[in-house]
């Protein structure tokens, strides 16, 4: 019984290829336009070929997760090299403006710290009763521009909630990587006490932050900075700190979701996160289960991989706040009961809309996004296969 | 009732995608908009605050930045001031200067700086003035922050 529902529930999200190709067809556009910003495309090969070969990708992506209708299946391969794209990118993109990747004293005072979505919640208190953010980066100037990423949250949240962290954030793709090596978990099980945990953290920094005019979380807990940009070491206490992001980068972002084959860092320590989740109240999609077509099996739980379902949340039908939306849940369920949902319509007779509209935006933001850094990623190799470096 | 709510929700969902456009397309537009509208502006523990003096001399000039004691709710204990000098080609190789930060007609430090090893030497004035920071390095220009503590 189960086991035709399962078949009936995918037969009901697949999609026949004429008709996948024509609901692809609206993502072909908008992401040619984005992608291309309206330009005409350039003409040297080395520009050109990843452009093409970025496109190509993400559309090919979103043809398989309408024809397929596997969601997870396929965000997942492009988060995760949205992921290690960013890596490569953000990398040569500060070796090459700055030098190197070690943030030193002069590039905060001059405000070229580019600034990431992970400093939002500490610098919201200080902003709206001092009117100054604490962050060393530049309002509208350069890269990655205080405004604009205030800007891009802004609208991320209106229109997904804390779907931002499985279709935008460009470093959940590192753990949920990880996560993906190794087929069984060795560790099985984690307290849902643990995973209150980002809340406290979320908690934490914002107070510490706001007295200490200083985002404390950048300054002693992202594990991020190992991979991106960390301070110049000229104390004990730099050295101290640089140590925490590498040991947490380890713990959190590689060795836990190997272990757990979940996104450890997302689900149980990024205050991003736990902020998100508070915005998923007020945001229209969410993921149902049809309480009578579950049969409690409990796989959703297991594989939930930010640890957003538990029993409770499975007998009343819905998931815990911090659900980001991923879709894993629907794809695990052997029942076909978990769907994409919009809030205040029925739960059945609609999974099959409701996916297909939140997929659009979020799969667009997850190409905007991805599309910048793939490109840049690979023009970064073919330029290192050209030239011998990867620097102009 | 129910039927209005299913509108409602089914065109906010529909919006998602017009908002991730206007998002991204407008993205320096509306930046730009949120600046000027809430007057954000980078804390002055990052940019060293808002020049206050402009001292010339030949070939090159001190730029005295307000002392910033900036806290959340009230004035911080300690804070500093940020000393700028910038020449046009080159600084002296040696910068031996008095400062009154505060303008009340009192020289409060003394500091003097080496342009080849970077390093500087402070004499306080005044109680309020407690030690130099790094001296930071810039083309044509050193910046160093004085630290300093309230009366």
């Amino acid at each position: 019984m189960a086991n035709n529902n399962r078949i009936d529930h995918k037969k009901q999200l697949r999609t026949g290829a004429v008709k996948a190709f024509l609901l692809t067809l609206p993502m072909l556009l908008l992401t040619g336009f984005m992608m291309s910003k309206g330009q005409p495309l350039p003409k040297e090969p080395i520009h050109l070929i990843p452009f093409i070969a970025a496109y190509l990708f993400i559309n090919g992506i979103f043809f398989a997760m309408i024809y397929t209708g596997r969601t997870n299946r396929y965000r997942t391969i492009l988060f995760v090299t949205y992921a290690a794209c960013f890596v490569l990118f953000f990398i040569t993109n500060l070796i090459e403006v700055r030098g190197s990747m070690v943030l030193t004293q002069k590039d905060m005072v001059q405000g070229r710290t580019p600034f990431c979505h992970m400093v939002i919640p500490m610098v919201i208190i200080p902003a709206a009763l001092t009117k100054t953010i604490i962050f060393p980066g530049s309002m509208l100037e350069g890269f990655a521009s205080i405004g604009t990423m205030l800007v891009l949250w802004f609208g991320v949240t209106l229109a997904l909630g804390r779907g931002w962290c499985s279709w935008g954030c460009f470093f959940g793709g590192m753990d949920e990587g990880f996560s993906k090596i190794g087929k069984n978990p060795v560790i099985k099980s984690i307290g849902k006490k643990w995973t209150y945990l980002p809340f406290a953290i979320l908690l934490v920094i914002v107070l510490t932050s706001a007295n200490a005019m200083y985002p404390t979380y950048c300054a002693w807990l992202c594990p991020f900075k190992a991979v991106t940009e960390f301070a110049e070491i000229t104390s004990a206490k730099v050295l101290l700190q640089t140590v925490i992001f590498f040991s947490l980068f380890a713990g959190l972002v590689v060795v836990m979701p190997i272990l757990t084959k979940r996104r450890t860092q997302c689900g149980l320590f990024c205050p991003m996160g736990a902020m998100q989740s508070l915005t998923n109240k007020l945001n229209v999609f969410d993921i149902r289960i049809d309480t009578n077509n579950c049969s409690q099996c409990r796989l959703c739980v297991k594989s939930c991989p930010v640890f957003a379902l538990d029993e409770e949340s499975v007998r009343k039908g819905t998931t815990c706040i911090t659900c980001s939306k991923c879709g894993k849940c629907v794809e695990v369920c052997p029942n076909g009961a978990v769907s994409f949902h919009i809030k205040g319509t029925d739960v059945s007779g609609n999974e099959r809309k409701a996916r297909l509209m939140f997929i659009y935006p979020a799969f667009f933001l997850l190409a905007i996004m991805g599309s910048s850094v793939i490109i840049g990623a690979i023009y970064r190799v073919l330029l290192l296969m050209t030239t011998g470096s990867m620097f102009k | 009732m129910n039927r209005l709510r299913k509108y409602l929700v089914y065109g906010w969902a529909l919006m998602a995608v017009p908002i991730i456009f206007t998002t991204f397309i407008g993205m320096d537009a509306w930046a730009k908009k949120l600046v000027d509208f809430t007057g954000l502006k980078v804390s002055s523990i990052y940019t060293g605050g808002e020049v206050t003096q402009t001292i010339k001399h030949e070939g090159y000039e001190t730029l005295i930045h307000r002392p910033v004691f900036d806290g959340l709710l009230c004035e911080q204990k300690e804070g500093f001031v940020q000393i700028e000098w910038k020449a046009q080609d080159k600084l002296p190789e040696l910068i031996n200067e008095t400062i009154d930060f505060d303008k009340d007609g009192k020289n409060d430090f003394r500091i003097e700086l080496n342009t080849t090893t970077n390093n500087s030497q402070l004499e306080a004035y005044s109680s309020k003035v407690i030690s130099a920071g790094k001296v930071l390095v810039l083309k044509n220009e050193r910046m160093v922050r004085v630290s300093l503590k309230k009366d």
